[in-house]
């Protein structure tokens, strides 16, 4: 379990990072040439949005393990122990259920775009490859859904950020 | 019944504890399944295109221009600017506590990251000065809340992004209530000091203070840039050149330049931020916004859901038949968003409650700019109420107190959060007159 928290965490974080800094390169690129050389690329808003999009789902999946998913707890702290490890339970198998709607939805609408071979006309890209962020990050929060349960068995609880640091969420 | 299965399962499943995203995309999946039933490959489709808006894409960029510029070691150059300005006055390190949060509000769309932030140094140093805990963590966490009404914030673009209300004209907006709730602190902070035997700073001469203006200037010229980039200049002509006015960044160009200039600021003035720095500034930023975005596709599924329903328009109807007037309509707007506030955080109140509370609004002629700010200062007095205020949160984390003890010392502060909410509310003039002069 610990190995393949490590790998999707590793690959969590060189998608965050590689996707972000790319599309912060892009929008760069895109504010000097419009404003400095008058000119630009009809494509790079579109790629900038694609890639922030495909970063910010990727780093969905690591809020879940951080346990940064915003829930209410006012109701299942007063419950007892035993209730509070079976909403537990119920609170990530729920995820992991909606996950895999999302996972088979974004499957067969990303397999619809490949098959007729459509072209983003914002970002210029294949839409396989624009819509394929659905099933690619979903697919990676089923993951940690499931590790997160197999955590619960072991005897873990819900990861919870406890103590918001700086940068939370507002 | 549709309504019902839809509300219902959303209810069970936050009572659950189950994130709110999965609460409300989850309702919607139960209720299409039973009732009216979607094409999943639609459902696909819809999670991506949810969030495929230019605009959405300005809130991770403020967040990691905020997270990039606090790595690049500006915080400590604001705070020490801020002390050689106010400290040597009576309750001066409060006054530079509320002064450094209005600074750093400026850079930061986030109140907890402002409490975070600023409170890690000024707390410390509070007491060390002989404030009590209670007057210090006060001060701190509830000035924090300013980080979300001065612009840039999160809130307001979430809030402009699914109104479709100018994000601009909201960010304009949230300056002179910014500044008015950063004086009423500053006043809260002189009042409650007069009952405590703090030790006063020496006043600080003219070259040591520009010293210290020299060096956080970079820093205080961001915000400068961001209202600028996204407002433009007004037009002008001045010997052979000439100007045609209007905004030179869309509020996303601005964030991304954001994060260029705290680049640019933190390797090259500073010194102080390096690759791996920024790394770590990404994967720090990365999964806040991303839980925003996981929300918001959800959110806005079920927002379409209900839009389909008609509820939006149903609720605004039955409001405007009431031929309520407006004062009391944004009274009970404010006690509905207070009590949502102590269960709710900032960002699902905006995404949840705004398509239905928001067209009845409009109905009833709330300029959509001024409601804005009306709900983004609800969300500020949010942040400080228990059981879910984030700032407690932080504030507790910072000081080592249980969260009551911090909501208690709160509470003096908060009088002022609850006084702007008033005046805000009931002078739409605080609000919109910047807007209205600048267009």
């Amino acid at each position: 379990m610990a190995a393949t928290d490590r790998i999707l965490a590793a690959i969590e974080t060189v998608g965050m990072i590689v996707l972000t800094l790319s599309a912060l390169a892009i929008g760069i690129m895109q504010v000097v040439l419009r404003y400095v050389f008058n000119t630009g690329f009809p494509w790079s808003e579109g790629v900038f949005v694609t890639l922030t999009i495909w970063a910010m789902l990727l780093a969905g999946s690591r809020a879940a393990r951080d346990g940064l998913h915003v829930r209410v707890t006012v109701v299942v702290r007063y419950l007892p122990a035993r209730a509070q490890r079976l909403t537990e339970l119920v609170s990530l198998v729920a995820p992991l259920a909606l996950c895999c709607v999302f996972f088979y939805g974004g499957v067969l609408y990303t397999h619809f775009v490949f098959r007729m071979g459509i072209v983003s006309p914002e970002s210029y890209l294949p839409e396989w490859l624009v819509y394929g962020s659905v099933p690619v990050c979903m697919g990676a929060f089923i993951a940690r859904y499931l590790l997160l349960i197999f955590a619960w068995f072991s005897g873990a609880g819900v990861p919870s950020a406890q103590v918001p640091e700086a940068g939370d969420t507002l | 019944m549709t309504i019902a299965v839809l509300l219902g399962v959303f209810f069970l499943l936050l009572v659950f504890g189950v994130p709110i995203a999965v609460a409300l995309g989850g309702s919607v999946m139960v209720a299409s399944l039973l009732f009216a039933p979607i094409n999943p490959a639609i459902i696909g489709q819809k999670i991506f295109a949810n969030l495929d808006h230019f605009t959405l894409m300005a809130v991770p960029f403020f967040f990691l221009a905020a997270t990039v510029m606090e790595s690049g070691g500006l915080v400590d150059r604001l705070i020490r600017f801020a002390q050689s300005l106010v400290g040597h006055l009576r309750g001066g390190l409060g006054i530079t506590a509320v002064l450094s949060c209005m600074f750093f509000a400026a850079i930061s769309g986030s109140s907890p990251a402002t409490v975070a932030a600023v409170g890690r140094i000024m707390y410390p140093a509070l007491i060390r000065h002989g404030y009590t805990a209670s007057y210090a963590i006060g001060a701190l966490t509830t000035a924090g809340s300013l980080g979300i009404l001065i612009p840039p914030s999160i809130p307001l673009i979430l809030y402009g992004f699914i109104t479709e209300t100018s994000i601009t004209q909201l960010f304009i907006a949230g300056i002179a209530p910014g500044i008015i709730y950063g004086l009423g602190m500053m006043v809260m902070a002189r009042l409650l000091a007069s009952r405590l035997d703090e030790g006063r700073l020496d006043p600080e001469g003219w070259p040591e203070r520009l010293r210290h203006a020299r060096s956080a200037g970079p820093a205080l010229l961001l915000p400068l840039f961001i209202v600028i980039g996204i407002y433009g200049f007004p037009e002008f002509q001045f010997g052979g050149l000439s100007y045609g006015g209007g905004a030179i960044f869309t509020p996303t160009e601005a964030a991304v330049m954001a994060v260029l200039l705290a680049l640019a600021i933190g390797f090259f003035l500073y010194r102080e931020m390096t690759l791996r720095g920024l790394a770590e500034s990404v994967v720090d930023a990365g999964p806040r916004v991303g839980m925003i975005f996981w929300i918001a596709t959800n959110a806005i599924l079920f927002g379409f859901f209900i839009t389909q329903l008609g509820v939006p328009d149903a609720i605004a109807q039955w409001l405007v038949s009431m031929d309520m007037p407006q004062w009391l309509f944004l009274l009970l707007i404010n006690l509905v968003l207070i009590v949502i506030g102590f269960f709710l955080e900032g960002v699902p109140v905006i995404l949840l409650f705004m398509p239905v509370l928001f067209p009845a609004a409009t109905a009833l002629g709330v300029d959509p700019v001024h409601f804005g700010v009306v709900v983004v200062v609800n969300i500020e007095l949010g942040l400080v109420t228990p059981p879910v205020g984030l700032n407690l949160f932080v504030g507790s984390s910072i000081s080592n107190l249980p969260v009551d003890t911090v909501f208690r010392a709160c509470l003096p502060w908060a009088a002022v959060t609850v006084t702007v909410l008033v005046l805000v509310t009931y002078v739409p003039a605080i609000s919109l007159f910047l807007p209205g002069l600048m267009q």
